[in-house]
C-alpha cells in the first residue's frame, strides 16, 4: 500500500493498536484522578499529585524500569499475575501501552483537572434539586462542559503515547510484529546499513498519524464548543 | 399544611450560627422568609430542599414526610420534588433554553395530569421566543424566568424562591414581578419566598414569617406582620406601614385617576392597568400619612379617611411618632400607620380613640405601591 512494507505497516498498526487502547483504558481512571484533585480535599491529597506528576518530570527509561521491577515476571505484581493468572505483559503490546498510559498520564489528567475546576460545582445541585442523583448530575451537567478538556487531554495523552520510546523499549522490548511501534522502528532502521529510506518513510508516516489526530481533534472540540454554545 | 422544623449548629471556625426554626404555612399560596443578610433564610431553605442536613430536622409538605429525623425518616433532595429557584439562577450553560426546562423531565417524568405541561409553562412565562436560545445570551430577567420555569417542569409539590429578584436591576425587577404574580395565582402549590425587601413582598405574598438569628421571630399574614412596628428594628430600612386591601371601583380617564374602595372608604391613587373589581393591597408608607382633628378644606391632598386613633408608639430619643389609626369600624377595625413629628403630636395633643382625619396624597399611591392579593 502507497509503497509501504508489510514491516513498516505492522509498525503503523501497532503504534495505532497501543495509543487507542491507552486512551480508552486511562481515560476512566484519568477523569477520576482528575475529579479527586479538582473536587476534593483528602490526606496525602500532594503525595498523590506528585506521583501522577513524576512521568512528566523524570526520563522515560526510569518509568520503564521501575514497572520492569514491578510488573515483571519476577516483580511484586507481575510475578503474582504471573503465577495466578498465567498473565505477562513483559514483551507483549499490552506492556508497551502500560508503558505509555503511565508516561502520558499526567497529559491527560490535567486539561480535565483545569476544566472541573471551572465549573460551578453548585450547577449539580442544581440539577439534583431537578431529580437528578448525584452520579447522574455529574454525568449530565459537568462531563458535558468539560468534554472540551477531555478532548484535549485525550490528544495530549495520545501523542505522548504515539511517540513514546523510553518506556516502552525499556518494559516492552523492541520486538517487530508485537511490540514494535513506529518510533522503535525508525530506531531500528536508523542503526541500521541503508536503512536511510525506510526511515524517511516511517517519518512520513508518524507526521501523517499525528496530523490526522490533530485534525479530529480539533474537529471533536470544535463540535462540544459549537454544542456548549448551545447552537 | 407545610410543616418544617429545622435545629442546628454551624461551626466555622470560632463562628458559631444557630439555627432554631419551626414554621408551620398553608398548602397554597406564598409565604415570604424575610430577614436580613445572614440570618439564615438561605440555610433554611437548602434544609427544606434537603441540600443540608442538620442535626434535627422535620419536613412535611400536605401527606408527605420528607424527612423526619427523630423518626430516621429522610427522603435524598433529589426525590424530594421540590423546585428551588436560585439567586445565580444556575442554568446549565451546556445547554439550549428547551433542554433546560425540560431537564428535570428527564429524571422525574410528569406521572399525573395535574403536573404542568410544557406549553403551560412556556405560556406563563413567555418563554416561546427564547427556546431555542442558548443560555449565554440570555439577560438576566429572562434567565430568571428560564430558572423559573425549569424548576416548575420537574414537576414540584412546593417551590422554593431565593431572592430570585435579588440580581436584577430595576427595570428588571419591574419586568420579573408580574410573571410572579401570574405565578402564584396559577399556580395549586406553596411557594416559599425568601427576599429581603419588603416592597417584593408586599406584591407577592400573603403570608409573612420574619427570620433573624437562625429564628422565626414572627409570623402571619403579611398585613399583620408589616403592620406591626415592634418588628420594625429587624426590617433593615424601617419600611414598615400598611398594606390595604382595595379593590378597584372606578377609572376617572379625565384626571388620570382610579377610585378604590378600601375600610369602607374611598381612596383614589394614579391610574392603574387593572380591571374594575380587581382585588388589590396598597401600601402605605408611614410618612405619606398626615394626621388632622378637623376635616381639611381647600387642600390638595385627595384621599381625606376618617378615623380614631388606635395607639401610638413614642420614645424619647426619637424626633418622630408613630400613630396607630383605625379607619375602619369598631367591629371590623382597619390599622393605618402614620408618622408624625413629635412636636405636632404634641401641638395637636393627639391621644388614644380620639377621632381625626388620615390624609394621603394620591401621587404617593403610585402603581409601585399597588399588587394584586
Amino acid at each position: 500500500m502507497l509503497g509501504f512494507s508489510a514491516l513498516e505497516l505492522e509498525a503503523l498498526q501497532i503504534s495505532l493498536k497501543v495509543s487507542l487502547w491507552s486512551v480508552t483504558w486511562s481515560f476512566p481512571f484519568a477523569l477520576g484522578a482528575a475529579w479527586l484533585l479538582a473536587r476534593k480535599d483528602f490526606r496525602g491529597k500532594a503525595i498523590f499529585n506528585a506521583i501522577i506528576h513524576v512521568p512528566l518530570v523524570v526520563p522515560p527509561v526510569v518509568i520503564g524500569y521501575l514497572l520492569l521491577v514491578l510488573l515483571g515476571r519476577q516483580g511484586v505484581v507481575g510475578g503474582w499475575l504471573h503465577n495466578w493468572f498465567d498473565i505477562g505483559l513483559v514483551f507483549t503490546w499490552q506492556g508497551a501501552a502500560i508503558a505509555a498510559s503511565v508516561v502520558a498520564f499526567p497529559l491527560f489528567v490535567r486539561p480535565i483537572r483545569q476544566a472541573l475546576e471551572g465549573v460551578d460545582p453548585q450547577l449539580e445541585e442544581a440539577a439534583v434539586t431537578l431529580g437528578a442523583d448525584q452520579r447522574q448530575a455529574f454525568f449530565a451537567v459537568t462531563l458535558p462542559i468539560v468534554m472540551p478538556g477531555i478532548i484535549t487531554g485525550a490528544l495530549l495523552f495520545f501523542a505522548r503515547a504515539l511517540g513514546e520510546f523510553g518506556a516502552t523499549i525499556t518494559f516492552a522490548a523492541n520486538i517487530p510484529g508485537e511490540t514494535q511501534t513506529l518510533p522503535l522502528a525508525l530506531y531500528t532502521a536508523t542503526q541500521t546499513p541503508g536503512g536511510d529510506s525506510i526511515a524517511m518513510r516511517l517519518v512520513l508516516l508518524s507526521l501523517l498519524l499525528a496530523v490526522a489526530a490533530l485534525v479530529a481533534s480539533e474537529w471533536l472540540s470544535r463540535r462540544s464548543h459549537f454544542r456548549l454554545r448551545g447552537g | 399544611m407545610l410543616t418544617i422544623e429545622a435545629g442546628h449548629r454551624f461551626v466555622d471556625g470560632t463562628n458559631v450560627f444557630r439555627l432554631d426554626a419551626s414554621l408551620k404555612t398553608p398548602d397554597k399560596g406564598v409565604t415570604a422568609i424575610f430577614g436580613r443578610s445572614g440570618s439564615g433564610k438561605t440555610t433554611l431553605l437548602k434544609i427544606v430542599a434537603g441540600l443540608l442536613r442538620p442535626d434535627f430536622v422535620k419536613i412535611q409538605v400536605g401527606d408527605a414526610m420528607l424527612c423526619d429525623t427523630q423518626h430516621g425518616a429522610w427522603v435524598p433532595p433529589e426525590q424530594r420534588r421540590i423546585g428551588y429557584v436560585f439567586q445565580d439562577t444556575r442554568l446549565f450553560p451546556h445547554l439550549s433554553v428547551k433542554n433546560n426546562l425540560t431537564f428535570g423531565r428527564r429524571f422525574n417524568p410528569p406521572a399525573d395530569d395535574q403536573a404542568l405541561s410544557f406549553e403551560a409553562v412556556v405560556a406563563l412565562l413567555e418563554l416561546s421566543p427564547l427556546l431555542h436560545r442558548p443560555i449565554h445570551n440570555l439577560s438576566g430577567g429572562e434567565s430568571q424566568r428560564v430558572a423559573i420555569g425549569r424548576a416548575l417542569l420537574s414537576n414540584p409539590r412546593l417551590l422554593l424562591l431565593d431572592e430570585p429578584l435579588a440580581a436584577l436591576d430595576a427595570d428588571r425587577k419591574a419586568e420579573i414581578l408580574p410573571y410572579l404574580e401570574g405565578l402564584r395565582h396559577s399556580l395549586d402549590l406553596p411557594i416559599l419566598y425568601v427576599s429581603h425587601s419588603l416592597a417584593e413582598i408586599r406584591r407577592l405574598a400573603t403570608w409573612l414569617a420574619v427570620i433573624d438569628d437562625g429564628e422565626i421571630k414572627a409570623f402571619g399574614s403579611v398585613e399583620d406582620i408589616t403592620g406591626r412596628m415592634d418588628l420594625s428594628p429587624l426590617t433593615e430600612d424601617g419600611d414598615t406601614g400598611t398594606v390595604l386591601a382595595a379593590t378597584v371601583t372606578e377609572h376617572v380617564p379625565a384626571h388620570g385617576l382610579t377610585r378604590l374602595a378600601a375600610a369602607g372608604q374611598t381612596l383614589l391613587v394614579t391610574k392603574l392597568d387593572l380591571p374594575t373589581g380587581a382585588h388589590i393591597r396598597v401600601h402605605v408608607r408611614p410618612q405619606d400619612v398626615a394626621l388632622a382633628l378637623d376635616r381639611p378644606q381647600n387642600l390638595s391632598v385627595l384621599n381625606i379617611l376618617e378615623g380614631s386613633i388606635n395607639s401610638i408608639l413614642e420614645s424619647p430619643e426619637r424626633p418622630v411618632v408613630d400613630v396607630q389609626v383605625n379607619i375602619g369600624s369598631t367591629k371590623r377595625p382597619v390599622h393605618l400607620w402614620a408618622q408624625v413629628t413629635r412636636l405636632a403630636a404634641e401641638r395637636l395633643k393627639l391621644q388614644a380613640d380620639m377621632p381625626l382625619y388620615a390624609l394621603i396624597k394620591a401621587v404617593s399611591l403610585d402603581k409601585d405601591r399597588v399588587g394584586l392579593s
